[in-house]
């Protein structure tokens, strides 16, 4: 029987010799890892709904501004261009609720195309989605607005809107809640439908969208389709800019803040700190311990093994510490998940996050037994008998 | 130095044990000892028979489990523990077998350190320090070495400077040639012993040293809290 | 004098003995350093934010928008607007006529510099009143545009930020192509973010007819803003809201120097923490390191107290020295880095500022922490019985 595992009480007894020092570096590690977990969940709160958007999804909008609107003719058009499954268009509301700071993510949509393009991702009620199909002023609502302000079906909201006044001057568009829906993409549970015709008749026909939703048949037309949208209409008094909708979001979210970079540098600057406490506790303790490691050397340990001894005591070290950040990263985001769903509905932390802090954890703990390492290997066994 | 002078140490009926894992060691049992004025004892015994102990009690550094101690008049038990730290500093020099001087300072400023605690001039204690260092004998070029610079007994010279430079009335020594060899050893000893005699010095030095003993004017025997006396043959 | 003496004399070996431990020594500064480097460089953000926001305007100047609307670019106000709002009362007047400034706010797309990333700039047309209105608003290079062709001024950050806006560019928006003839400054306000134009020629380029989306007005004296904003807001003729041009664009600061506060403290909190666990870790080194030295003074007569304040400095000098390079490598890493944020649809540019308050912030949570972690190792020094310290070695 000659599991690894028979030195283990080697390692132990090596962690267990300053306990107060093993604990305070544990919290370390574990405070390192909690700060890891949390800002990846913000970072995807952030960048979770750039991989919601469909792939093969272009979006084309006006190329002089986002506030331009183009034409909706443009929606046929496009259609009519090769390699194209469909066309959908959109209106942003730039809505709220009774006050300025309660935002509502409201869109005018063509009911039917909407209805298609996202129906596999819906939860609704047949009654409630035919209902809404036949009342121009009503409105479909996502389960998370309708818990938010406690809206249920029938019930006639009045959105106000920060961009479209009706000619008569009010900026007020009443809607009947029709249908609540629960979606498997979390940001549509935000969101808030209205018939695109109520709004074009709402502001005496102006045929505009804000942006269109190009669906392309195949992934590989992606780049050709979008160049080709935008050769089109580039001399038109309208021209567009198209580029894939999940391009489209993350550059609208770096346009707000650049998360990612600075979620980057606080994570870099933590670990090294981490990196240099942890280094030190096992180069301190080898260096009180050089006396004995001489005597187990004479004892025929080999230098691989002592080595491996030392990877051992940092892995246990790094890997509790690191689990138990990780864990309690998880819980928190959990905890918060709840209460800031209305914010950042894609809040999370995603497997891949949890394995990339395993991943980590394996290189700390490397990383951290060099120096000790280095210092076992410097190590001459006649002085440190001496010392021992 | 009349004769109504009180003891210099006066230990009456003390005990004192201490836990070392499981097991309760009794180091002293009922102890009573009385060291008179101006001796120079030596105290015999094995190791792990507590006379560390006996040291650090009469220092003041522990207390006792019972039983009185008076050193000079004074009874510790009276004084709390500020007190005491306030008394050792003028009563008291203490001398180890590791000599326990600071690396970082010169020897010079390891025997000014206890000055530092009284009300003297910069000039006051520079002169002390230089008398002190010169009566223990360490050459005057070297009062700006650091200890690290210093022969093993050089630095012991140092530690008994440092002991006497606030010129206390007793010192207690903790086999102070435990780490010496045996000329180095006999010249700490000698020095001790002039101290003793010309400056009449109380020193209570334990050792497990015969041959260190036989510098003493009294020799006690301590064993397992058991007092045997032998007056040394010279 | 005693007590100090003791301290000084016991602060000196420590200090004096440093190279000895120097390794322990440094993960802790290291530590306290990256603490406030994080911190400072993350509050940077928010104080160049509001710095920003809050050094744009002039007190004496309100902003009137179209009531329901929160902000400039989705306002709209019409030339008979302008007509009632200058006869109102408080209205300060110029040599030609009230001083009212109509402004139109759109937004273009711009590429930003070093980055394939579409931005949306700020696009304003005003008439020649508007230099009065915003006296901060002054010109650094090259010519004002001449009405009617197509030029326009840009402010120094849009220049500097954003591709094809430097003094003498042609840039293409929509199916118009401008020629940048000056770049101006707003002495730090928002204004720099923005290009300027003359009012018609952007209302033409954009078909406005003449609307436009906002309206500054001077009122000279303090009490006039209440009366006006009265005056205005109960005009039948008028569908309007007033606000103090300063408190408008502040509140634009709000959200983001919320978000940041907010992560800052949640920052500060769990690397404090961490920074706590280093400091303790090598206090409690530096004190076991140091125990025979404070045991031999101890037994020469040296008091508690001073030990333990001896170590508690020692752990604030660390905390110091510590706090110190951190706050010093987040100015020369972060003060003056440029940004830009989305706030109402269009990119304001500004830049991180650490500031001589922001660092001291810094290095007061430095020793706040050194102060935590110092405590429980500077208690277990001076506890300790200095027998059994000696015995143990």
């Amino acid at each position: 029987m000659k599991s690894p595992l028979r030195f283990s009480p080697l390692v132990l007894s090596a962690l267990r010799r300053h306990r107060l020092r093993t604990w305070l570096t544990m919290l370390s590690v574990l405070i390192a890892f909690l700060l890891f977990g949390l800002l990846q969940a913000l970072n995807h709160a952030f960048y979770g709904g750039v991989k919601s958007a469909g792939r093969r999804i272009l979006v084309s909008m006006s190329a002089e501004s986002l506030v331009e609107p183009l034409p909706r003719a443009y929606a046929t058009e496009i259609a009519a261009m090769k390699h194209i499954d469909r066309v959908a268009y959109e209106v942003w509301m730039g809505g709220y609720y009774q006050h300025h700071s309660q935002i509502l993510y409201a869109l005018a949509v063509s009911p039917r195309r909407w209805l298609d393009e996202e129906r596999r991702f819906l939860l609704l009620p047949p009654r409630q989605e035919s209902a809404w199909l036949k009342d121009r002023s009503g409105a479909l609502v996502g389960n998370l607005v309708a818990r938010t302000y406690h809206w249920k079906t029938g019930e006639i909201v009045p959105i106000r809107s920060d961009i479209w006044i009706h000619p008569n001057g009010h900026n007020t568009w009443p809607v009947r809640v029709d249908g609540i829906f629960h979606s498997t993409k979390k940001a549509l549970g935000e969101g808030i439908l209205v018939h695109y015709r109520y709004w074009n008749d709402g502001m005496g026909d102006p045929n505009d969208v804000s942006l269109l939703r190009v669906e392309v048949s195949h992934l590989r037309d992606l780049g050709q389709v979008a160049r080709a949208i935008d050769a089109r209409f580039a001399n038109s008094p309208s021209p567009t800019r198209t580029s894939s909708a999940q391009t489209f979001i993350k550059d609208f979210i770096n346009q707000t803040v650049d998360i990612g970079v600075i979620v980057e540098d606080i994570l870099a600057a933590v670990f090294f700190t981490m990196l240099l406490v942890t280094a030190n506790t096992l180069t301190r303790s080898v260096r009180e311990r050089s006396g004995e490691i001489a005597v187990l050397h004479t004892q025929g340990y080999s230098r691989p093994l002592i080595f491996a001894l030392i990877l051992a005591e940092a892995l246990v070290l790094v890997l509790a510490g690191a689990l138990a950040g990780t864990g309690l990263a998880a819980l928190i985001v959990q905890g918060l998940r709840g209460a800031l769903s209305a914010y950042l509905p894609y809040l999370a932390l995603t497997e891949r996050a949890i394995l990339e802090a395993v991943g980590l954890a394996l290189a700390f703990a490397a990383l951290s037994s060099l120096l000790p390492v280095l210092q076992v290997q410097r190590l001459r066994t006649v002085d440190a008998l001496r010392r021992a | 130095m009349s004769s109504t002078q009180p003891p210099a140490i006066q230990m009456t009926e003390v005990s004192k044990h201490y836990r070392r894992g499981d097991e309760t060691v009794q180091v002293l049992d009922h102890f009573t000892l009385t060291v008179e004025p101006e001796a120079f004892v030596a105290l015999m015994a094995p190791s792990g028979s507590g006379k560390s102990t006996l040291l650090n009690l009469v220092g003041g550094l522990d207390r006792p489990d019972s039983g009185g101690i008076v050193v000079a008049g004074i009874d510790l038990a009276s004084l709390n523990e500020a007190a005491l730290t306030r008394w050792r500093a003028r009563n008291l020099g203490f001398i180890f077998q590791l000599y326990y001087l600071i690396p970082v300072l010169s020897a010079a400023r390891n025997v000014e350190l206890p000055l530092l605690l009284l009300p003297l001039s910069r000039e006051e204690r520079h002169r002390r320090v230089e008398a002190a260092l010169t009566l223990a004998g360490l050459p005057p070029e070297r009062h700006r070495f650091r200890p690290t610079e210093l022969s093993g007994g050089q630095q012991q010279r140092v530690a008994i400077a440092r002991a006497i430079v606030t010129d206390p009335p007793l010192l207690l020594c903790d086999e102070p040639t435990g780490d010496l060899d045996r000329s180095a050893g006999d010249e700490i000893l000698n020095l001790l012993k002039t101290l003793n005699e010309r400056l009449r010095k109380t020193i209570v030095m334990v050792t497990h040293d015969p041959h260190a003993a036989t510098f003493a004017t009294r020799r006690i025997d301590l064993d397992k809290g058991l007092v045997g006396e032998r007056r040394p043959a010279a | 004098m005693r007590f100090l003496r003791e301290t000084w004399v016991l602060l000196g070996i420590g200090i004096k003995s440093l190279p000895r431990r120097l390794d322990v020594v440094l993960v802790a500064v290291a530590g306290f350093a990256g603490v406030v480097l994080v911190l400072v460089a993350v509050l940077s953000i928010g104080e160049g934010f509001e710095q920003t926001l809050t050094a744009t305007g002039v007190p004496d100047v309100a902003l009137v928008l179209r009531k329901g609307t929160g902000a400039e670019l989705s306002s709209n106000l019409t030339l008979n607007d302008t007509e009632v709002i200058g006869g109102e009362p408080g209205v300060a007047m110029g040599p030609h006529g009230p001083l009212v400034s109509p402004e139109l706010l759109v937004v273009i797309n711009r590429r930003k510099r070093g980055s394939r990333v579409e931005t949306n700039v700020p696009f304003r047309g005003v008439e020649p009143v508007a230099f009065v209105l915003h006296p901060h608003v002054h010109l650094v290079a090259g010519r004002l545009f001449r009405p009617g062709l197509n030029e326009v001024i840009v402010g120094r950050s849009a220049s500097q930020s954003f591709a094809g806006l430097a003094l003498g560019d042609h840039f293409r928006s929509g199916h118009l192509l401008w020629h940048v003839v000056g770049v101006f400054s707003d002495d730090g306000g928002v204004h720099s973010s923005e290009i300027w134009t003359d009012l018609p020629t952007l209302e033409g380029a954009y078909q406005r007819g003449d609307n436009y989306s906002a309206l500054y007005v001077r009122l000279p004296q303090k009490a006039d803003y209440a009366h006006f904003r009265a005056a205005v807001e109960h005009d039948p003729r008028l569908n309007v809201r007033v606000e103090p041009e300063m408190s408008y664009f502040a509140k634009q600061a709000k959200t983001l120097s919320t978000f940041i506060n907010v992560a800052g403290s949640i920052l500060l909190v769990l690397m404090g923490l961490g920074a706590i666990f280093a400091a303790l870790n090598t206090m409690y080194a530096v004190v076991a390191d140091r125990s025979r030295e404070i045991a031999t003074l101890r037994i020469l007569g040296y008091a508690r107290l001073p030990v333990l304040v001896a170590v508690l400095l020692e752990s604030l000098l660390f905390a110091a020295i510590g706090g110190l390079a951190g706050a010093l490598l987040a100015y020369l890493g972060f003060n003056g880095y440029e940004a830009s944020t989305l706030a109402n649809f269009s990119q304001i540019v500004f830049h991180f500022r650490v500031g001589p308050g922001l660092m001291g912030a810094g290095i007061t949570d430095a020793l706040i922490l050194g102060l935590l972690g110092g405590i429980a190792p500077a208690l277990r020094a001076a506890r300790r019985p200095p027998a059994e310290a000696v015995r143990t070695l």
